[in-house]
Parts: C-alpha cells; structure tokens; sequence
C-alpha cells in the first residue's frame, strides 16, 4: 500500500464495499426495527429492576 | 493456591495468548496492524468492545462496590445503549467515509491539522497514563492478595501483553479478546452458580434477594431528582450516555475496535451487540457482590477483607487494638446471625409483622456490626504511614481465594488477569498506532515505505508497553496518583468529544474557532 499522508487515504485497501452499504441494513431486518431492538431491551430491563427494586427494598 | 488453580490460571493465559499469536502472526501492512486486515465479524467486534471496556478494575471492584452500596451503581450503564444507537447513526458512517485509520484523522479532513493533532495529543496523553494504571490497580490488589511482588505482577500482566500485541497488532487483539471474554464471563457464571450453591441450604434464592434488599443492597433503580446523588436514573442516562459516547465514539482504543470490521453493517451490529449485553452483563458483576454479601451474613467475613493492610496494624505497637476489634467483630457478627436467621425463618413463614419486626432488628445489628469495620478503618489510618483504609476492592477476591473450590480459584483470577489484559492490549495497539499515524507518518516522515510504518507501530505499540509498565511500577510510589490521573481523563473526554460533535452537526463552524474553545475548555 502506498503511504498515505492526507487524511482519510489511511485505509488503503479495498473498502469501497463498505462504503457502498452505508445505507444498507442486515439481511434480516431494517435498522430501525433493529435500534428499536436496543432501545426496548434497555426499557425493560430499566422496567425490571424497577420492579426489583420495589419489590424487594 | 493448589499446583490445580495454577495449572488453571496459566494454562488459560497462555493458550489465550499463544493462540493469539499463532493465529494472527505476522501482519504485513500498516492497516493490517491498525485494523487487522478489515475482516472482523460482528461478535468479534461486539466482545472485543465489550473486553477493551471491561478491565480487571471492573471485575474487582465492582462486587466490592455492590457489597457496601448495593446495586445503584447499575444505573451508570443505562445512557450506554442510547450512545450505541447515536455512534451507529452518526460516528460510524461518517468514519467509514473518509476511511480514516484512527478517528482523529477525519478531523483534519473536517477542519484542520493542528485541531487532529491536539485531539490525538489529548488521546496519547490520557490513555498513555491510564494504560499505567489499568496494569497498576489489579496488580497492587493481586500482588497484596497472592503475596507477588509488586513489580514483578506488573511485568507478568505488561510482558504478556506487549508480547502479542506487537507480534500482531490489532487482529491479535481481536482474536485473544474473544477468547478473553468467554473466560470473563464464563468465569463470573461459575462464580455466581458456587456462591449461591454456598447459601444455606433452607434459605431460598429470593429470600436471599429479599435480605438483600431488607439491608439495602437492591436499590437497583433510584428516580430522585437529586443533584446530590451520584447514581440515580437521570445521571445514569445523561451522564452515562455522554462519557459513553465520548468512550466509545472517540476513543482510539475503542474506535479501532469496530473499524476493524468487514464492513459498516458489521461495525454497527458489533457496538449494538455491546448496547444490548452491557446491561445485563453489569448487572450480573453488581449481583455477584450482593450474593457475597448475603453469603457473609450467614459465615463469618474477615474485620478487614485487605488483610496486608491489616497485617502491617498487628506489627505495630497497636496490635492489642486489632486483637480487641477481631472479638467485637466476631460478637457482633454472632448477635447479627442471630437476627438473619429470624428474618429467614419469617420471610419463610410468610408472617408480616414478624417479617417487619426481623427486618428492624437485622438492619439495627447490621448497623453495629458496620460500626466495628469504622473503628478499624479509623485504627489503620491511625497506625501505619501512608494507609489504606478502603477494602471495597478486596471484597471478591478475598471471598474467591476463601471460599471457591479448587481449580476455580485460577479460573476467576485468569478473569481478572485476562480483563486487564484484554484491556491493556486494546490501549497499546491505539497507542502505536496514533502516534504513528496522527504523528510520524502526518508530519515527520511521510513518504516512507508502508513496511516502515508497520515497523515503527510495532516499535511504538513496544515502547507505550513498556513506559505502561514502568508507570505501574512508578505508581505506587506516588500518593493520590490514581486520582489524578482518572481526573486528568474525565476532563479531556469532555473537550474530544466537543470537538467530534461540533465537526459532525456544526456545518458553518471553521478550524481556528475550535481549536481555540477546545484549548480553552
């Protein structure tokens, strides 16, 4: 690989793959379904040591 | 230890890092060094993240912290997952655009060469003396515990470290850290499993929750506006997102973890995988130490669980004190069983008043018991130069070295020896790697050859291992260091992370203006 010295030619190899899925989701699901994911496992697990801790305390 | 927990403790190392070297031997470009040839998968992104995250502090200390505080500390991690989504949407693809190699590159493509170096100048500053310390504070605890010495504690977890991670850079670490991670928390679901196998036989599992939480160690969510409290829902979530973001999205040692992927989508399920398991793993560490909490209520801890501290107290003229504290100790914690056993065999009746009555009285013995360990801590602070008087951090180890059955003992000090491992390699390689990429290469020399670059990242990666080392050794020497250098670290986050989110979503904003402000914050 030739060396870079501007910024952003760091990477050099062949990433232009990567480059052309910017918007591309997973096969198996949209991305938003998959933050939503993220975001409603936090919400119950807040839910759920809210409960413990009402419960128990 | 038994000739079991060592064969176990350095078995595990040492395949660990042989595989590691093996595996990835020889990388042949500088990128490959840095990022390990972009070919990771999503897991190995997600556990490298999650190992570089988890240092051998995390699983000493926090038992111990969940043992005298409780659970609320839990809530520092609920901004984390938010933070993945947002580095998700926005950091990754905007790295991902200018194919930097490390983050701070893409600034000077944004604004300008002095803003890139001074946010890679705060990086090598910060982590290079935080890279002493996460090999200094497990060592100082494992040397106190296994009677190592402390030197030579530092170079087994550096030398170890500093052999594979110059050998392979970054693929190295990515190979040895999925493996680290399995142990990690493979180890802590054994541990877990044993400590409550060790509960009395007729206390059932939730009224063991249930003492927990009558001695306030369950106090998992806190929604109280108060500005004075440093754990509740709404710190958690603001400023736990925040330090997360800042982490994760501009950290080097964090950021070369997920551009290591394949791709971006390989990138982005890596951190997601993290936002989704950070929780529950947290949760599990916090409730490790609430489980040995309520195993001590029922067997008998020691006054101080730092027992070298309190050894030095005994060879000074102070030791009849000592003597006179192991009595009180033994008798309160006697007066406190006593109550603990009501309480069980209430919470078993089902009677609530008896239940409100055992709950007064195990909270009023608790309190007396506490008042003996004050005492103590007041002894040693009083007797010996230069004290330590917290033991938070010998809480789980001291309980492990006491209490597990043979060969276990090796296995949960190779997850304490393989966090910090796990950890320092992710630190050295970022380390090699900006200083030769945001430095050497931008500014001193750059129209080498890339077999040039790859063998001053090596050299540099060696070099940042070894002043790692030499710092750990260095750090026990000088008082409050640790503060300092935590509190050096949590103020540059602040600046680094200002100036990434003023590139991404301040358009009109130009170079010198930043750079002023960030050198003024």
């Amino acid at each position: 690989m030739a060396a870079g010295t501007k910024p952003g030619s760091g990477a050099g190899t062949n990433r232009d793959a990567g480059r052309a899925e910017l918007d591309d989701a997973p096969p198996f699901l949209t991305w938003r379904a998959i933050y939503l994911i993220v975001l409603g496992a936090l919400a119950v697990e807040i839910l759920l040591a809210a409960a413990l801790t009402l419960a128990v305390s | 230890m038994s000739p079991l927990d060592w064969a176990v403790l350095f078995g595990t190392l040492i395949a660990i890092v042989a595989y590691g070297i093996w595996k990835t031997r020889g990388p042949s470009s500088m990128a490959d060094f840095v990022h390990g040839g972009y070919r990771d998968r999503w897991l190995t992104i997600g556990l490298g993240v999650m190992a570089t995250q988890a240092s051998a502090i995390t699983f000493l200390s926090m038992p111990g912290q969940a043992y005298e505080d409780g659970m609320r500390f839990l809530q520092f991690y609920f901004g984390l997952p938010i933070a993945m989504v947002i580095l998700s949407v926005a950091f990754i693809p905007r790295f991902y655009r200018m194919r930097v190699l490390t983050a701070y590159e893409y600034l000077e493509g944004r604004f300008d060469l002095k803003t890139r170096q001074l946010a890679a100048f705060l990086f090598l500053l910060q982590r290079g003396l935080s890279a002493g310390i996460t090999i200094y504070a497990p060592a100082i605890v494992l040397s106190k515990v296994l009677g190592w010495p402390l030197n030579l504690t530092c170079l087994v977890i550096g030398g170890l470290v500093i052999l594979y991670t110059v050998a392979g850079g970054t693929r190295a670490v990515s190979q040895t850290q999925k493996h680290q991670m399995v142990v990690m928390l493979g180890g802590m679901v054994v541990a877990f499993v044993v400590i409550v196998h060790r509960l009395p036989a007729d206390l059932s599992f939730r009224h063991a929750v249930s003492l927990a939480g009558t001695l306030g160690k369950m106090n998992v969510v806190d929604f109280s506006p108060d500005l004075g409290n440093r754990y509740t829902f709404w710190s958690g979530l603001t400023g736990g997102g925040f330090l997360a973001m800042a982490y994760f999205g501009t950290d080097q040692s964090q950021v070369q973890r997920y551009l290591s992927a394949r791709s971006v989508t390989e990138s982005r399920l890596g951190l997601l995988f993290n936002g989704l398991l950070k929780v529950p793993m947290q949760f599990l560490i916090l409730f490790v130490g609430v489980m040995v909490f309520v195993f001590y209520q029922f067997n008998a801890p020691p006054l101080f669980f730092n027992e070298a501290e309190l050894a030095r107290v005994a060879k000074t003229s102070r030791a009849p004190e000592v003597q006179a504290l192991e009595v009180e100790h033994r008798l309160a914690f006697a007066r406190k069983r006593v109550e603990v056993l009501r309480l069980a065999a209430a919470l078993d009746a089902g009677d609530p008043p008896a239940i409100a009555d055992a709950r007064s009285r195990v909270r009023a013995a608790a309190a007396a018991s506490e008042t003996v360990r004050e005492r103590t801590r007041a002894l040693i602070a009083a007797a010996v130069p230069r004290p330590e008087i917290h033991d938070g951090d010998y809480v789980f180890l001291s309980f492990v070295m006491a209490n597990l059955p043979r060969g276990l003992i090796g296995l949960l000090l190779a997850v304490i020896l393989c966090a910090a491992m796990s950890s320092t390699a992710s630190e050295l390689t970022a380390l090699g790697g900006c200083t030769v990429v945001d430095f050497y290469r931008r500014s001193f020399r750059p129209d080498a050859t890339d077999a040039h670059y790859l063998r001053v990242a090596k050299i540099a990666t060696g070099v940042w291992g070894m002043l790692a080392v030499a710092f750990a050794g260095f750090a026990s020497l000088v008082d409050n260091l640790i503060q300092a250098v935590n509190i050096l670290g949590s103020l540059f986050y602040g600046t680094i992370l200002g100036i990434f989110l003023a590139a991404f979503f301040f358009r009109r904003l130009r170079a010198t203006p930043v750079f002023v402000a960030a050198l003024v914050s």
